[in-house]
């Protein structure tokens, strides 16, 4: 299985930058997420989970996004839904969110996360 | 109505529109919101708050659900140089001594207002938490791309005040739509 790494190209803001290691299982989504083409961006991504998953090696994903759009957010959710079910069946599972301190909305948006999905997510405050 | 009667009528609410503007704007904008644009805009509201970055991660917020309520339903539908259609409309920022204000504008069609204010109006009878449960049933069932509903309640939970709506008739089919919050100065 490959590594997934999507690096923002030309400077163009607003699409997150993705590092997804096969070996480690160390995954990190980091940036703004605002994409009028979500689904496109995100496929590949719930796919490399999809796949790892089946590994059963452990998985740690750090999120350090600062702003979601709304398309964006249906995709991060059916990420921690499979992180959860992975999680529900076994296999070793981490989630951090780095929050800004004092940024009381993103750690709204993540409670929420926590909330519909199921699984815990750690706030890491920087 | 004529269409010299219309341009005439989108002129006055133009002028309404640049009325609301003193001398304390930081920020006026009138064009489409595609990409490229957004981020040039997105990088001078960074640099035109005072320091605290979190208050500039509220203003980025605001800002960019604002530009994409203007870009989905804007009925002015600009052709990009990516050939890509992007909405149009109005974009302002100001500021008092205790706030600063996000105001946007666009035309919409009128079958879209009754719609557009219901929401608002329901929006702003919810309390944070309650605004929250509602977005967290959003997320299960609403097409984002196609509803406003939840970028609407992220302005709200961003601003912590009321979102405040006004529209002005055009002609049969078009209203002018301009969409108002405030963020306190000292969070």
């Amino acid at each position: 299985m490959e590594n997934l790494e999507i690096k923002e190209k030309n400077g163009i803001q607003f699409k997150p930058e993705v590092s997804l290691n096969a070996n480690t299982g160390l995954c990190e989504i980091s940036g703004e997420s605002y994409l009028e083409e979500a689904t496109q961006f995100y496929k590949p991504i719930a796919g490399w989970v999809i796949e790892f998953i089946k590994t059963k090696k452990p998985i740690k994903f750090d999120f350090k996004l600062s702003y979601v759009n709304t398309s964006s957010s249906k995709h991060i959710l059916y990420i921690l839904r499979l992180l959860k079910e992975y999680q529900d069946n076994e296999g070793e599972v981490e989630a951090n969110w780095y929050v800004e301190s004092g940024d009381t909305d993103t750690e709204e948006d993540v409670e929420d996360y926590m909330i519909i999905t199921g699984l815990k997510i750690n706030i890491v405050k920087i | 109505m004529s269409k010299e009667q219309v341009d005439n009528q989108k002129i006055e609410f133009l002028e309404d529109f640049y009325e609301m503007l003193s001398k304390e704007v930081l920020i006026a904008y009138r064009g489409t919101f595609e990409k490229n644009v957004l981020s040039v805009l997105a990088k001078n509201i960074e640099t035109s708050v005072d320091n605290s970055s979190v208050l500039k991660r509220k203003f980025f917020k605001i800002f960019l659900e604002l530009a994409q309520n203007i870009s989905l339903f804007s009925v002015e539908q600009i052709k990009t140089q990516d050939g890509e259609k992007s909405g149009a409309g109005l974009f302002i920022i100001k500021h008092s001594i205790e706030s600063y204000y996000f105001i946007s504008g666009n035309i919409i069609l009128n079958s879209d207002i009754e719609k557009l204010n219901s929401k608002i109006e329901y929006i702003n009878t919810l309390d944070r938490e309650k605004m929250r449960l509602f977005r967290r049933k959003q997320y299960e069932f609403s097409e984002p791309e196609k509803d406003s509903s939840i970028g609407l309640v992220k302005i709200a939970l961003a601003s912590g005040k009321k979102i405040e709506i006004t529209t002005k008739t055009i002609d049969s089919k078009t209203s002018f739509v301009i969409i108002s919050v405030e963020v306190a100065k000292e969070l």
